[in-house]
């Protein structure tokens, strides 16, 4: 069912641009959208389905938003720099995987949280970056044609970071993964060197957020520590991943619209509030539908909180 | 040679400050079993009353004790009672989101009401600093580390020699013991959340008058929190205080030789080295043994 839900999405998110009375709104709104999908299915693929819950994706969010913008600024195309940004944010999760990945569950977790708060420090503190004021990258002309093609952009994003997720629910490298999650130990015993199977998948994921951050800096037109580094968007993206069923492949891009629709609903209506709303959504997400919406509906998802036995 | 002397002092001062800090979330992590992801923003609640207690009622800010430590007790009473006690069989993973969720709202919150601004508190004695051996000392960091120490003697006192610090350690060490023993352990992990807030405000006070206050301050105290429990070792608090004073140093001599403004990036640094080389913490004491 969920595989149904997943091709009518790809249908209708292929041709949203070509209706009639399309407007600039919806189709921004969209295409946002699909940054989150490709966010939370990321986050995903460590956080669900190997069970390294990550706190700091965004660095590779702002690793990647970076490099495009420094290199667009020295004149090198958006493709090339894209390309590159990819490599960049590869390459800082294969750095940092390394140390990070050797850590256990909420030590891993917090020190990704930390992770984050450095790099956007570093990333405030250079001049190359342009320090706190931030770096704006070179002016498209704000078109329909702009636009669609930045939906596009946005959408075989998506597309792409969800087909790797599916490829990676049926073949050996994703048993791997599911074994790591599921017992360590024993994947261990078994002479499986997880340090490198979580580290590469790991670093697929820093791959995709970081082409979504190259994407992103060109779009948004401007670009700072605050605003890449974002601390909001690295919760926000492991509650859509909840939201929608972690371990799954339509969990996470469920999860993602829903999330992004309601925030954008917010935004209209509430300004300012929306993060208040988020908060108080987590605790409601997290105490009643651990779950998640796929997780209620198949028996595909795991359950990130496996019940302790009886307490009292 | 002074300057190195200057740099002690500064940062055992303001880490007296941070052991505070950690006192209680070292506490609620080994009593609760949650890491609270909310402990900076708690500091930071305590510090925007101090502020309105020092502008608007025109009080001595050292007033604000009190006052942050009953009401912010409330509010972490009323956090573990309400929503933490609901998801005590929910995984670690979980709970740290339910915090990092409730720290994302509060925050919002704060900004919502109080605008990001960044606001200063005028302590007594703001300007005054002692001169010793041609060192200076600030005089409010020196009442800050006075009451600091004062307030984690004063936990330390109530974990050991009250009927609530027994039932508080009864339940750290064996939760399924405590509760058949008598201990009603929703409301002993209620206690507990109570007296991290309440020392957690006191805290913020303190640092109210030696720091600006703004309400994104809470992510990076929490993760300062954090890494000075994993450095002390869990649920110790004399491992929180010298876990505090070695963050304080760390920084202090940090901020000299790499710069003030790669603070977090050198905390970041710390917390990996130590997890990856002593990952008891550097002491290895610790409540569960």
């Amino acid at each position: 069912m969920t595989r149904s839900l997943l091709l009518l999405l790809l249908l209708a998110g292929g041709l949203l641009p070509l209706l009639p009375g399309r407007t600039g709104f919806l189709l921004t709104v969209t295409a946002e959208g699909f940054l989150f999908v490709t966010l939370a299915s990321s986050w995903d693929l460590t956080g669900g389905r190997t069970g390294y819950p990550s706190f700091g994706n965004m660095t590779f969010f702002g690793v990647g938003a970076y490099t495009t913008a420094i290199l667009m600024n020295r004149g090198i195309g958006f493709f090339p720099a894209l390309a590159w940004s990819g490599g960049a944010a590869l390459f800082c999760a294969l750095v940092i995987g390394f140390p990070l990945l050797r850590l256990r569950g909420p030590y891993f977790t917090v020190s990704t949280l930390g992770l984050l708060l450095a790099t956007r420090e570093i990333a405030a503190n250079l001049t190359i970056t342009g320090g706190g004021s931030g770096l704006t990258t070179p002016l498209y002309r704000g078109s329909v044609e702009a636009e669609v093609s930045f939906y596009y952009l946005f959408f075989s994003l998506a597309v792409l970071t969800v087909l790797a997720s599916a490829f990676l629910r049926s073949n050996r490298f994703g048993l791997l993964l599911s074994a790591i999650r599921d017992d360590e130990e024993k994947a261990l015993t078994m002479g499986i060197n997880s340090t490198a199977v979580k580290v590469a998948v790991w670093a697929l994921g820093g791959l995709f957020t970081g082409l979504a951050g190259g994407t992103y800096a060109y779009f948004n037109l401007f670009i700072d520590p605050g605003v890449v580094f974002n601390l909001d968007w690295s919760v926000l993206m492991v509650l859509m991943a909840l939201l929608g069923g972690a371990g799954t492949v339509s969990g996470p891009v469920l999860g993602a619209l829903l999330l992004h629709g309601l925030n954008v609903t917010l935004w209209s209506y509430l300004p300012g509030w929306q993060y208040v709303v988020l908060g108080a959504l987590i605790v409601v997400v997290v105490l009643f539908f651990p779950g998640g919406i796929v997780g209620s509906l198949s028996a595909h998802a795991i359950s990130l909180t496996p019940r302790a036995p009886a307490a009292r | 040679m002074t300057v190195y002397l200057q740099l002690f002092i500064d940062g055992v001062l303001v880490g007296s400050v941070f052991a505070l800090m950690a006192v209680g979330f070292s506490l609620v992590w080994g009593v609760v079993r949650i890491i609270n992801l909310t402990q900076g923003e708690l500091v930071m609640l305590g510090g925007f009353l101090t502020y309105w207690v020092a502008t608007v009622l025109r009080w001595n800010p050292f007033a604000a004790l009190p006052l942050a430590a009953a009401l912010l007790f409330l509010l972490g009473y009323g956090i573990q009672r309400g929503i933490l006690n609901r998801a005590t069989h929910a995984s670690l993973f979980m709970t740290l989101l339910i915090t990092f969720g409730l720290s994302i709202a509060i925050r919002q919150l704060g900004i919502q009401l109080w605008t990001a601004n960044v606001r200063t508190v005028t302590a007594p004695f703001a300007g005054v600093s002692l001169q010793v051996g041609g060192t200076v000392i600030s005089v409010v960091k020196l009442i800050a580390f006075g009451a600091a120490l004062l307030l984690t003697a004063a936990t330390w006192i109530l974990l050991t020699s009250t009927r609530i610090g027994f039932a508080i350690r009864a339940t750290a060490q064996n939760p399924q013991a405590a509760a058949l023993m008598g201990v009603n352990l929703s409301s002993v992990y209620a206690f507990t959340f109570g007296i991290n807030a309440a020392v957690a405000g006191a805290a913020g006070v303190l640092i109210s008058m030696i720091w600006p206050l703004y309400p994104h301050m809470g992510v990076p105290l929490t993760i300062r929190s954090f890494i000075i429990v994993i450095l002390g070792g869990l649920g110790s608090i004399p491992g929180a205080l010298l876990g505090g004073l070695t963050l304080g140093l760390v920084e202090s001599y940090g901020a000299y030789l790499f710069g003030i403004s790669l603070q977090e990036a050198l905390a970041f640094g710390l917390l990996v080295l130590i997890l990856l080389l002593r990952p008891r913490g550097l002491f290895g004491w610790g409540l569960q043994g």
